[in-house]
């Protein structure tokens, strides 16, 4: 749990300055963190933690693999690696980045998950995936289609095998 | 030594909010990599860099202070924690 040393609005706003600050500092030594490594190493180690993310992640569903921590260290360690590739500036953009999508939208999904209605989780869902759509749009039309295709089957050919195949199961 | 293995049937409900976090998760790596891939097209502090620092931080800013505010019901890291 987060420990902060009175809870009034002003204090809460120095931690968050202080932790962007600190951020900052230490952004150039993330330059010399991945020096002996090749680019196409980290590129691969990223996507080997990402995928670690979406396997551990809690999706609400009861499982032996569920593991918030490691779900988010994967994550956090991923774009670590990502941003030891970028200028000192950029990497904590990068990192500050990452934290707010990771950390604090994981949060505000939890919480509207248990308190907002359904067209509320609709909502925020449908603005994560058009933003995604609206930032992979300048990229090349092979990467645009695989996604569109993939979030095709993430929402309606997965589920659909799942829900109907379960009854298989022994 | 015997092992039991609890086996169930998941409701249509629970397939589709976990599909549709899979897919939000999904969405969130894509734009972490376009917002790298900008980042890396651009030079140490070009007018590209700095949007995306300057609406990064203020979004960070804005959503720490959402979260830490004790105004109104249970906006706080405490109450985040106790919900979960």
């Amino acid at each position: 749990m987060i420990v902060f040393p009175s809870e009034s609005g002003w204090n809460f706003t120095r931690s968050a300055l202080i932790c962007l600050l600190c951020g900052f500092t230490v952004s150039p030594i993330l330059r010399t963190l991945t020096e002996s490594i090749s680019t196409d190493t980290v590129y691969a180690m990223v996507t080997l933690m990402m995928l670690l993310h979406v396997i551990f992640f809690d999706y609400g569903i009861e499982s032996a693999v569920v593991s918030p921590p490691i779900s988010l260290n994967a994550a956090l360690f991923g774009a670590v690696c990502l941003a030891s590739r970028l200028s000192t500036v950029s990497a904590f953009t990068l990192l500050i980045f990452a934290s707010d999508v990771f950390v604090l939208l994981t949060l505000i999904r939890t919480r509207i998950e248990k308190r907002a209605s359904v067209r509320m989780r609709t909502i925020f869902s449908s603005i994560t995936v058009l933003l995604s759509l609206a930032a992979i749009s300048t990229k090349p039309p092979v990467a645009y289609t695989s996604y569109l295709l993939l979030l095709l089957l993430l929402n309606l050919v997965f589920p659909f095998c799942f829900f109907n195949l379960q009854n298989m199961k022994e | 030594m015997s092992s039991t293995v609890n086996v169930r049937n998941y409701s249509l409900s629970e397939t589709v909010v976990a599909s549709v976090r899979l897919s939000d998760q999904v969405a969130l790596i894509v734009l972490l990599l376009a917002v790298f891939s900008s980042l890396s097209h651009a030079g140490p502090m070009s007018p590209t860099t700095a949007s995306i620092l300057v609406v990064t931080v203020s979004f960070c800013l804005y959503l720490t202070f959402l979260f830490v505010s004790d105004k109104g019901e249970g906006t706080s890291f405490k109450n985040v924690a106790a919900d979960r």
